[in-house]
Formats: structure tokens, C-alpha cells, sequence
């Protein structure tokens, strides 16, 4: 299986590439380097050529480009940078919005600040307690197979997403973690946190507290609808790489019956 | 008989379940006629009675004809009825013979209308030319002969097409048009001569003129199984007259009451007419009905898994969600009061928390939790092709549950467990399926977490598990596990027994084992259906209107029966014995929230719980002491014995360690215990309670709130430092529930020792506090303040952050919300709630309006409490909403913990705002108070109570009060006139107001 990563001329290239070849080692997955040539000067082959990964030239728009390159089977996912220049929270580039919005793989955004890269040791799964988010994750842990990962599963309480009751929340929260945890992340290498607050910033604040190295959330792929302030907040502030899972969008009944539930809360990323 | 196999490669699909009772017409349908042998029918009825099957013949002809030709003497269990002279008389039968259980008696007046209506009847055909006569006169009937004529005398049932035809030349030759002419004629006969119910049948010869009919027979088989739990889907109706005669109701469709909706009902007559919706025409005849009986012994005989009457009204149905799998377990929790065990799969394991427990056995000293013992319901079911998801269904009425599952070619599995109320030691389960998917495995399995000693005897296992006390749980199972015809057939019957201490050996158990396996799973099976069925007599509660309430009421009050046994003691932990959660400590929960149901509905079960405490006092009275107290503090929360177990500190999200201060801070438990007490003695009627052993959960705790209180240099007494049921705040001082408690607490103990004439000194003193005790009321704005400087608060209300309820504390913060106003639940409301009589008249609706938008409903305790002063506020329909929310809280998983185990309290609560708060019933000293506020959208709520221990019933509607009482009962409506109702009841009009 093969991961893309998509090099531009900019000082995103080194921070992509290096993030997907942990990924690839950590997946036992090749990598295959893609530059799509904008007339700038540039390093992308250079990085690549310094990492003796074999790099793809095209010419094109980068987002056909990249979603080309998505499409065989044998690739995973892609990897590309958040924006082209590093410094601090600003929106994503228009690039890896087009890719990730009409991507139907994952796609792994990187902010070009991120920091050095290491091993893959810790990942953080923002689960907002819908049966399809948690679909979009499973793919996800069952690739890490055997890998000495830790997952650190996220809920963010918020007005709608959390629980209606807890008795005593300095034990109901375990009580009910435990539970979120078997429902929508029952793998053994899990455990839960938690934040309160506007998702988006709970994420962020999260990634930070629990130094993780990756972020993996699923979205609906709809950019335009409210959910995606939260994925745009993600990717304009993430100290690290975030892998963006499509969801299938869930059905009017499951929203519905979320809703009256409110146990686990029904805001999508 | 017919090829039997043939016959049951025929029979609907109806038929393919276990009947509990069969109910059938004679002459037709069991004998073609009144002159055959029945010594056929009348093996068939013995062995169906041997094997547990109530059998009741519903005729109308008289006792003489039928144990005649029937002749059989039933064995126990099963028993035999005859409800005869068309639904006037009702015979047992036994060994010797039919003995006459109940009758339509007559007044004089009744025998003359009915000699008067028969007169009529004839006159009036005789005016149009049909000669017609009284040919006899049964008991509370009369039969006039429509066609007196000599080859007509006594026409055999399989002519009746032929005598159809006769009568209807007959008839019309005089220009009647038919029979309904005459049934018309009969009816308006009868009720000229004063008959205000004539009930008038036609059999196509005569025309009937009497006082009943067959539906009085099946009303009456109908009460007499639902006392035995039997409800109508487990019963199989057998009649040859469904349909119309001559266009006249046929003579078995009187059979047909709504009542019986869902039973089989099947016709093996001729049936002409066709027959009635509803009604399966099988045809055959006597030989057709045989063959159904036959099929039913075989059943039996094979132990093919019973079936449940899956009635909606009663009936958990569960969809095989694998996210909500442990919430399913809890909610299908069986248990009866001993032991309780989760309604797991019998095969499942993994991320699933199968669980037996033992009420009050706990293990682990530093942080006890209720040990686990053997599991007894497992199963190996392998995965096969075809599977379909499993089919859930939890009867509320029998405590029984049942799963199926196809499983494509293979076949069904189907499964029934119960934990017996009957026989508490006892728990069954039977279970049929492919026998290359299912098997009977392991008998007793040990829990996750603990270690299993095991042994046998001969055919019987046993095993169990340790308590770090020294007690434990022990089990032993006998297995029956066969394959027939390709069906593997496990039945397996387990006792158990536990200890807080002394762990009961094995072997002990093997005997009673084997008693029980001897009992058998059939004779459990209707134990236990009675034994709830006694129950639910009284406690069952009925809301017209509003089904979904009414099953959730039901789930609650099955549940809270459960949890809790009529006798010895029971330490009722916060989720009962439906899971692990909180390791099964005990809150105030149990006294507040479910003493008061159980001291209403099942007071042995209450009294049970106060004996836990009574064996915590030298506990409580240590803490008190080494407070520097008087008295008797209890804890907060506790397991094993009176020790507060309440945990000291936590860790919150960043690591860092949380102090949890309910425990040495949340001391209304010591009033809330007395509370108890007190409500249970009243409602009980148990005079001796208070001046015996429940004395000193109130003197030792009224010592404890004098010493406690701290008097000011103006002589008001306070008490610092504290935490009401609002958790959001605290420690605080003078916190209004809990001043108001102890004082309420300080006078009723008051009242105790000076009306037993003891230390009347004391009791000055003890309301001497009371009376010094600020409760923060002030009487300008008529509210209590929640706590000393609660008004200072940043005066946050709950809307303008988010929907209640709500986890407020989370969302916003401990800090910002102890520094506003925001409360998790009632507080001072709980006072309007608990104690009505210590608070200011007329305060309820000011501190309803105050507190109400600032509770955010983040305790699962809070709706239903709210929902019930809601009601008593008048406020009905919006205290249905926050009931729904109550209702829903577990069947819903509205706390995402259900999987640890069902929330007592609230079910407690769900049952406080149908009792106190929309029936608005209180007791004081005068007898019962009855102040109803139904929402609108309920046409009647049904309520069964014990006031004083006297068993009554209340119907409330929209307009009257209806009651049904069992002894003489002093009852008033709120600012009414107090009447004494005597049994069996009355009906009191209700002033009408203007709805909410």
C-alpha cells in the first residue's frame, strides 16, 4: 500500500514528507513523493530526492492532481501541507481544502510549523458520539494492527454533546468514558479524555495537553454547512498533523434520535 | 384422531406456542354432542392439568351435563374450571368432584323480570303468529323454544344447517324476518319488564332472555389467570360458534371480550357465517380440538421454551443494538430482592458485563463494592450463517425473560430466564436450538474479577465466590442437556445462597439444588408468575391516555420490587442489583427516593431497608462520637456496614487531585434516615415500629442535630458546613433543606418520646432547636433562601447557557458554578416535597417560580422530584414533560451510565410524581388527602396503595375520584370535608378548576 505525499516548493515540504514516512513506518506502507509543477522555484525534489523517496511530477491543478493520485486502490491516504508558509493559526490553504473536501480517502493535513517529527506514539480521536464517527475511526485502528500506539479518545462537551446527567461527575465521568469507550472506540491501546467548550478549541487545547502526534478526526465533507468551523479551527490551529476521515453522513433519523438522546452529544465535525 | 403429524404441519401459526390455560365451549367443539364419550377429553384435560395447564370449560348448559360427560378430576399444578348456565356459575373441580366457586346470585325482583320478560317474549311473537314456548328455567336465564315442534326436540349439532333452515320457514311464514327479529324482540321484551342488561342469545331453536352470558364466563377466567400471572396472550380460546347464526351473534363470540385480545381464538366449527376478526376458523371439529390439545402435551413434554403474553402495556421489547448491549442488561435485570442478575446474552463475555450479585454482600475493605458471584445463565452459542438479531423481550408482569434468535437453516434459538420471587434461591433457565449451534457449557461461570471454588456432587455443580467480610455468594446447578429431533434442549435450575460473613458451603447447596430441579422449571415458572401477579395486585398503576407512561411506570415499579426483599435487611446500593456501578454503595437515594414507593406498595420491603439502618446505628453513633457528637451520624454512604465509604478525593482531567467532600459534608442523611422511618411507620400503619426498634433512627438522630447546632448570641441555632442536595454548592452554611430536615427531624422525635412519656425534658430541648434553627425564610418575597448568601450569587438563570437539564458544573465549570445561583437540583423544593407540613404555607409556588429557572436537572434525581411539586403546584403539563424525562432517563440512556446499572432513585421518583405529585395523595393523622392535577392529556391515572397498611385502589379522573377499599378508609379531598369510604368503595366528585 502506498501513501501520497503531496510536495509543494514550499517550507511545508520537509514537515509533509517527513510525516508521512512515520505514517508509512509506522503502517508498513511505502511512500510516493507528488509535485505538481507551479513554476516556482523550489525544494519539494529536493526533499524528497534527500529522502530517497520517488517523487511524481505533474503539471495541473494541484487538487485534480492530488485526488488522481488518491484514486488507485493501493493508496491509503494523502499527506499535504495545511498552507505554504508556517505562522501560526491562519486558515487552511486553499489547496488542502479542495483536496480534503472532495476527497472520499482520508487525507492527513500538516501545518508547516509542526514540529519535528517522531514516531507515531500517541494519536488523538476526537469522538463526538455518533455511531458514523466512530465508523469513519474504526478503518483507522484496525491499519495500526500491532503498532505500540496510544489512542487518546476525545469527547467535548458541549451544550448538545454532553451527557444530560451525571450525579456525581467526579465518578460518573469515568463511568460513562468507560462506556463511550466500548461503544465508540473499544480497542485496548484507548483512553478517554475530555474537555468542555467549543469542540474546535477543545481539540487543539487537547493535542497540546496530551502531546500527541497526530490528530484523527472524522468529517462530513461538508465544508459548507456549520460542522466545518470545527475542522477549520483544527486545521488553522493544530501544532500537528490531522488526518480528516470522511464520515458517511448520517442519516436524518440518526441525527433525530441523537438529538433526543443528547447522550453523547450529535455535533459532526 | 386425525395423522397427528399432519394435523401439525396444519396448525397456524398461533398455535405454535406453549399455552398456560385452555379455555373451550363444550358441545361442538370438545364432543359433537351431549351424548358421546369423553373419556378422549377427559385424559387429555387430566394430563394438561399435570402439566401445569389451567383448563376451564365455558357452557351453558348446567354442572350436571357437563362433569357428566367429562368427568375429569384434574392434578395439580394445573387446575380445571367450569363456567357454566352461560356465565352464571363457576365450579372448581378436584378429587371429588366440581364444587360450586362462584355465582350470579338473584334478587327475587330479578327471577320475576326474567319469568316476566320469557311471558313478554312469547306474547309478543304470539302477536305476530309464531307459537313459541318456555321450555325451561335456568339459572338467571330463560329459554323459549322458537320451534316446539317433535322432530325438532333435540337436534344434534351437526344438523344445525338443517335446523337453520327450519326456523327461518318458520319464522318468515309468520313474517318475522329472521332471527335477529326475534333476539330484537327478546331484548326489547326484557327490558319493557324492567330488565335494565338483558342478556339474549339464540342457539338458531330457542331464544335465551337472561342475566348473563358467556363473556361474564371469560371475564371471569380472565381475573381468575391474571391472578395467576396468566395473562390473555398465553391463552388458547376454543369455541365451534364464532360466527353468526342466522345472522344472530354466535353463542361462543360472546367469549370475545376485549380482554382477551391477543389470546388464540380458534373455531372448529361448521361456521356458515364465517367468523369474527380475530378468530382463526381451523374447522375439524372435536377431532380438530383433540389434536390441539394433543399438540400442547407434546409441547410439554418435550420442554419446548414457554412463551411471555407480550403485551405492550407490560412488555420491554429491546432491539439488538450492540452499542446499547450493556444498557439492554441493566434494563433487563432480574432479580428479586436476593439476588439480581443483568440481562446479559448467555453467551456474552467481551464488552459486556454479565453480573450476578447479592443484596448486601460486598468484598474489598478500603473501597467495598457488591462481589460477584457465579454466573448461572451461560450458554455457548456458536455464529452461524443466516443470523438474524436477537429478539428481546422483557415481561415487567412475570419478570421473565426471553430472547430469540434465527439462525437461518439452522434453525431458532429461543431462551427464558427468570429470577424466582417466589422461591428467592432459585434461578431457571430453558433454552432450545440447533444442536450444532448451541450448548449447554459450563453450569456456574465465574465472574470477571473473581475467583471461582467449585465442586460437584454426582450430577450437581456448585461454586462460589469470596467476600474479603468472610462471606460470599454459592451456587449449585443441576443441568438437564439433550438433543431431540435435532433441538438441543438445556434446562438448567440453580440455588443460591449468600452471606455477609459466613460463606455458605457448597454442599449445603446441592440439596436444595436438587429440590429445586425436582420443582422444575414448568412449576417455577408459574410460581413466578404469581408471585409477581401478588405484587403488582398491590402496586400496579394504569394511566388511560398515555401508554408510554404507563409502561415506564410499570418498568419502575417492577424494578424498584425487584430490587429490594420483604424481608430480613436490604441494603439497597444506588443502582439496586442491576449493575456494578458505584460498587453498589448506599445513598440517601434509598431512603428519600425509594423507601416511600416501597412503604406505600410493598411496606416488608421498606421496613427491610430501615433494618439496614438499624444495624448501622452503633456505626453511626461511633461517628458521632468521634465527632465530639450526640446521637447517631450516618454516613453519606456506605456498603458492608455503617462506615462511610464515600470516596476522599479524585483526580480530574489534568491529573491533579479533587477533593470529594459529600462525605464529610452532606449530613442530611442523618435526617433523611428518619424521614424514612417516619414514612414508613405511617404509611405501614406499623404503631409498634416507633416505639421499638425504629426508635432510634429518630431520638439518636435528633440527639445528633442538637449537638450539631451551633446557637448565635441571638439564640438562633445554625448549622455550618454543610451540603445539600444541590451539590453544586458547598460546603455552606444553613443550607435550607437541611436546617428544615433536622428540624423536622428534632419534633417528630419530640413527639415519639413525650407521647411514650419518657424524658420529656429532652424533648423541650430537642424543640427548643427546632424552633431556633434558621430556615432563611423571608416572608416579603415568601421564599427560602437556598443557603446563608445564596441571594448574593451572580443570578444566573440555567436558559441563558443552555437547555436543562444539564451537566452545568462541566460545561461552565465547578468555580462559576458555585459562584452563581445555577442549582443541580431541587433544594428548597425538596422541602415542599418531603416535608409540606414544616414549611410556610402557600411557599411552594413562589420558590417553584424562583428555583425552577435556575436548576439545571443535572442530577438524575432532579425531574421526576421537580415533576411531582410541579404537580402539586397545579402545574401538570409541564411537570409531564420533566416526568417523560424521568421516565426516559434509563430506557433511554439518557445518563449514558445505564450500563452500570438502572437509577433507583429516579424510578423511586418516576413513582413519587404519579402517587404524590399528579394524585396529589398525602397522609397525616385524619387518613388519606387526595388532591389530583392530571395533565390534559390523560383521561385517568390508577394508582394501588397501602395508606395505613389498608389496600385501596384510586381512580382519578378529570372529574371524581373513585375508590376501592378494603377496609373503612377516612379520606378528604385537598380543602374538603373528610368522609370515611366503606369498602368495597365510593366515588367522590372533584371541584372542578381550571386546568394548567
Amino acid at each position: 500500500m502506498t501513501i501520497i505525499a503531496a510536495l509543494d516548493n514550499s517550507a511545508a515540504a520537509r514537515p509533509v514528507l517527513e510525516s508521512a514516512l512515520a505514517m508509512g513506518r509506522l503502517l508498513g506502507s511505502s511512500v510516493e513523493g507528488l509535485h505538481i509543477r507551479d513554476g516556482q522555484p523550489g525544494t519539494a525534489e529536493q526533499v524528497a530526492g534527500a529522502a530517497a523517496v520517488p517523487v511524481r511530477v505533474v503539471e495541473g491543478d494541484p487538487v485534480d492532481a492530488i485526488l488522481d493520485a488518491l484514486a488507485p486502490d493501493d493508496v491509503l491516504f494523502a499527506v499535504l501541507g495545511a498552507r505554504r508558509a508556517p505562522g501560526g493559526h491562519r486558515p487552511v490553504g486553499r489547496t488542502a481544502l479542495g483536496v480534503v473536501e472532495r476527497a472520499t480517502k482520508a487525507v492527513v493535513v500538516v501545518p508547516p510549523e509542526s514540529r519535528s517529527v517522531r514516531p507515531l506514539r500517541r494519536i488523538l480521536v476526537p469522538l463526538d458520539g455518533r455511531p458514523a464517527t466512530a465508523e469513519a475511526v474504526r478503518p483507522v485502528l484496525a491499519a495500526l494492527g500491532d503498532a505500540p500506539v496510544e489512542i487518546v479518545a476525545l469527547h467535548v462537551f458541549g451544550g448538545s454533546t454532553a451527557p444530560r446527567f451525571l450525579d456525581r461527575p467526579e465518578r460518573d465521568i469515568d463511568m460513562w468514558a468507560q462506556e463511550f469507550l466500548t461503544r465508540y472506540c473499544d480497542d485496548p491501546r484507548s483512553r478517554f479524555a475530555w474537555r468542555a467548550g467549543a469542540p474546535g478549541a477543545g481539540v487543539v487545547e487537547a493535542a497540546t495537553l496530551e502531546d500527541v502526534d497526530l490528530i484523527a478526526m472524522s468529517w462530513s465533507r461538508n465544508i459548507g454547512a456549520g460542522h466545518a468551523s470545527v475542522v477549520e479551527e483544527v486545521l488553522a490551529r493544530s501544532p500537528v498533523p490531522v488526518a480528516l476521515l470522511p464520515a458517511e453522513p448520517s442519516t436524518r433519523a440518526e441525527r433525530g434520535s441523537r438529538r433526543d438522546e443528547a447522550v453523547h452529544g450529535d455535533s459532526s465535525f | 384422531l386425525a395423522d397427528d403429524v399432519a394435523v401439525r404441519v396444519m396448525e397456524p401459526t398461533i398455535l405454535d406456542r406453549t399455552f398456560e390455560a385452555v379455555v373451550f365451549d363444550w358441545d361442538g367443539t370438545a364432543v359433537p354432542d351431549r351424548q358421546a364419550d369423553a373419556s378422549a377429553v377427559r385424559r387429555q384435560v387430566e394430563d394438561l392439568t399435570r402439566a401445569g395447564v389451567h383448563v376451564v370449560v365455558v357452557s351453558g348448559t348446567h354442572v350436571g351435563n357437563i362433569d357428566g360427560q367429562l368427568h375429569a378430576r384434574p392434578v395439580p399444578p394445573g387446575s380445571l374450571h367450569l363456567c357454566l348456565n352461560r356465565g352464571s356459575e363457576v365450579f372448581v373441580v378436584d378429587d371429588n368432584g366440581p364444587r360450586l366457586a362462584w355465582r350470579r346470585e338473584t334478587s327475587p325482583l330479578e327471577e320475576a323480570g326474567l319469568d316476566a320478560a320469557a311471558a313478554r317474549t312469547i306474547e309478543l311473537l304470539g302477536a305476530r303468529g309464531l307459537t313459541a314456548e318456555v321450555v325451561s328455567q335456568r339459572v338467571n336465564r330463560r329459554k323459549v323454544d322458537l320451534i316446539p315442534e317433535p322432530e325438532w326436540h333435540d337436534p344434534p349439532k351437526a344438523m344445525i344447517d338443517n335446523l337453520l333452515a327450519a326456523v327461518d320457514a318458520r319464522l318468515r311464514a309468520t313474517g318475522i324476518a329472521g332471527l335477529p327479529d326475534v333476539v330484537a324482540v327478546a331484548i326489547a321484551a326484557a327490558r319493557e319488564v324492567g330488565i335494565p342488561d338483558p342478556r339474549v342469545t339464540s342457539d338458531v331453536k330457542h331464544v335465551e332472555v337472561g342475566l348473563t352470558d358467556k363473556s361474564d364466563s371469560m371475564r371471569w377466567v380472565l381475573d381468575h389467570l391474571r391472578r395467576l400471572g396468566i395473562g390473555p396472550g398465553l391463552v388458547l380460546v376454543a369455541g365451534d360458534e364464532f360466527g353468526p347464526l342466522g345472522d344472530v351473534q354466535g353463542s361462543d363470540a360472546f367469549m370475545l371480550v376485549p380482554q382477551l385480545r391477543r389470546a388464540a381464538v380458534i373455531s372448529v366449527g361448521v361456521e356458515p357465517g364465517g367468523v369474527p376478526e380475530g378468530v382463526f376458523h381451523a374447522g375439524g371439529g372435536p377431532a380438530r380440538f383433540a389434536a390441539m390439545l394433543d399438540d400442547q402435551l407434546t409441547r410439554r413434554a418435550g420442554r419446548r421454551v414457554p412463551s411471555i403474553d407480550e403485551d405492550p402495556d407490560w412488555t420491554l421489547f429491546l432491539d439488538d443494538d450492540r452499542a446499547l448491549r450493556r444498557t439492554h442488561e441493566s434494563l433487563c435485570t432480574m432479580a428479586n430482592g436476593r439476588f439480581g442478575t443483568r440481562g446479559a446474552r448467555e453467551e456474552d463475555g467481551h464488552d459486556t458485563t454479565p453480573l450476578v450479585v447479592a443484596s448486601g454482600i460486598y468484598t474489598g475493605r478500603s473501597a467495598p463494592r457488591l462481589l460477584a458471584g457465579p454466573r448461572w445463565d451461560g450458554l455457548l452459542v456458536r455464529a452461524t450463517d443466516g443470523v438474524e438479531p436477537d429478539r428481546v423481550a422483557f415481561d415487567l408482569r412475570t419478570g421473565v425473560l426471553v430472547r430469540e434468535r434465527r439462525m437461518g437453516a439452522h434453525g431458532q434459538l429461543r431462551t427464558m430466564r427468570f429470577a424466582s420471587l417466589a422461591q428467592p434461591e432459585a434461578m431457571a433457565l430453558r433454552a432450545e436450538g440447533p444442536s450444532d449451534a448451541m450448548a449447554g457449557g459450563p453450569h456456574l461461570a465465574p465472574p470477571d474479577e473473581n475467583e471461582l471454588e467449585r465442586g460437584d456432587d454426582a450430577e450437581v455443580h456448585w461454586a462460589r465466590t469470596r467476600s474479603t467480610f468472610g462471606g460470599g455468594i454459592t451456587a449449585a446447578a443441576v443441568e438437564v442437556d439433550d438433543v431431540v429431533d435435532g433441538r438441543r434442549r438445556v434446562e438448567r435450575i440453580a440455588a443460591y445462597s449468600a452471606h455477609r460473613t459466613d460463606l455458605p458451603a457448597g454442599a449445603d447447596l446441592v440439596s436444595r439444588a436438587r429440590e429445586l430441579a425436582t420443582t422444575g422449571f414448568d412449576r417455577l415458572l408459574a410460581q413466578q408468575r404469581a408471585a409477581w401477579a401478588r405484587r403488582w395486585e398491590a402496586a400496579e398503576i394504569a394511566i388511560e391516555g398515555d401508554p408510554d407512561a404507563e409502561l415506564a411506570a410499570r418498568f419502575a415499579i417492577h424494578h424498584l420490587l425487584a430490587s429490594v426483599a420483604g424481608d430480613g435487611e436490604a441494603a439497597v446500593g444506588a443502582r439496586g442489583l442491576s449493575g456494578p456501578a458505584y460498587g453498589g454503595h448506599v445513598f440517601w437515594d434509598t431512603d428519600v427516593f425509594v423507601v416511600p414507593a416501597l412503604a406505600a406498595i410493598h411496606p416488608q420491603a421498606a421496613r427491610a431497608v430501615l433494618q439496614y439502618r438499624i444495624r448501622q446505628l452503633p456505626d453511626a453513633r461511633r461517628v458521632a462520637a468521634a465527632l465530639g457528637r450526640s446521637g447517631a451520624r450516618f454516613a453519606w454512604e456506605t456498603a458492608h456496614d455503617g462506615t462511610d465509604v464515600t470516596p476522599r478525593s479524585t483526580h480530574d482531567t489534568s491529573g491533579a487531585l479533587v477533593p470529594i467532600l459529600t462525605g464529610q459534608h452532606e449530613e442530611h442523611i442523618v435526617a433523611d434516615v428518619a424521614w424514612a422511618a417516619w414514612q414508613y411507620a405511617r404509611w405501614a400503619g406499623d404503631a409498634t415500629f416507633l416505639s421499638g426498634e425504629g426508635r432510634d433512627l429518630l431520638v439518636e438522630t435528633a440527639r445528633y442535630w442538637v449537638s450539631r447546632a451551633r446557637l448565635d448570641a441571638a439564640g438562633h441555632a445554625h448549622l455550618y458546613g454543610v451540603i445539600g442536595p444541590d451539590e453544586y454548592h458547598g460546603p455552606v452554611d444553613d443550607n435550607a433543606f437541611t436546617n428544615v430536615m433536622a428540624r423536622w427531624n428534632l419534633r417528630r422525635a419530640a413527639e415519639l418520646i413525650e407521647a411514650a412519656g419518657h424524658d420529656e425534658a429532652e424533648a423541650a430541648g430537642w424543640r427548643a432547636i427546632a424552633d431556633a434553627l434558621v430556615d432563611g425564610y423571608d416572608a416579603d418575597t415568601g421564599r427560602y433562601e437556598q443557603f446563608a448568601g445564596y441571594s448574593s450569587l451572580e443570578p444566573l438563570l440555567i436558559a441563558e447557557f443552555a437547555d436543562p437539564p444539564v451537566v452545568a458544573d462541566v460545561l461552565l465549570g465547578a468555580r462559576r458554578v458555585s459562584g452563581s445561583q445555577i442549582i443541580k437540583q431541587a433544594d428548597v423544593l425538596m422541602l415542599h416535597h418531603l416535608v409540606p407540613e414544616e414549611v410556610v404555607p402557600g411557599s411552594l409556588v413562589p420558590n417553584l417560580d424562583y428555583y425552577g429557572p435556575r436548576t439545571a436537572h443535572g442530577s438524575s434525581l432532579s425531574p421526576a422530584i421537580q415533576a411531582a411539586v410541579l404537580a402539586r403546584a397545579g402545574r401538570a403539563d409541564e411537570a409531564l414533560k420533566l416526568f417523560r424525562l424521568a421516565c426516559r432517563l434509563d430506557r433511554d440512556d439518557l445518563t449514558g451510565t445505564t450500563a452500570g446499572g438502572l437509577h433507583l432513585a429516579t424510578l423511586g421518583g418516576v413513582w413519587q410524581a404519579l402517587v404524590f405529585g399528579f394524585a396529589g395523595v398525602r397522609l397525616d393523622e385524619g387518613g388519606v388527602i387526595v388532591d389530583p392535577h392530571l395533565p390534559r392529556e390523560w383521561r385517568a391515572l390508577e394508582v394501588r396503595l397501602r395508606p395505613h397498611g389498608i389496600p385501596i385502589r384510586l381512580r382519578i379522573t378529570p372529574t371524581d375520584v373513585e375508590i376501592q377499599t378494603e377496609l373503612a378508609l377516612a379520606l378528604r379531598l385537598e380543602r374538603g370535608p373528610a368522609v370515611v369510604v366503606q369498602p368495597p368503595g365510593g366515588q367522590i366528585a372533584l371541584p372542578q378548576r381550571r386546568s394548567s
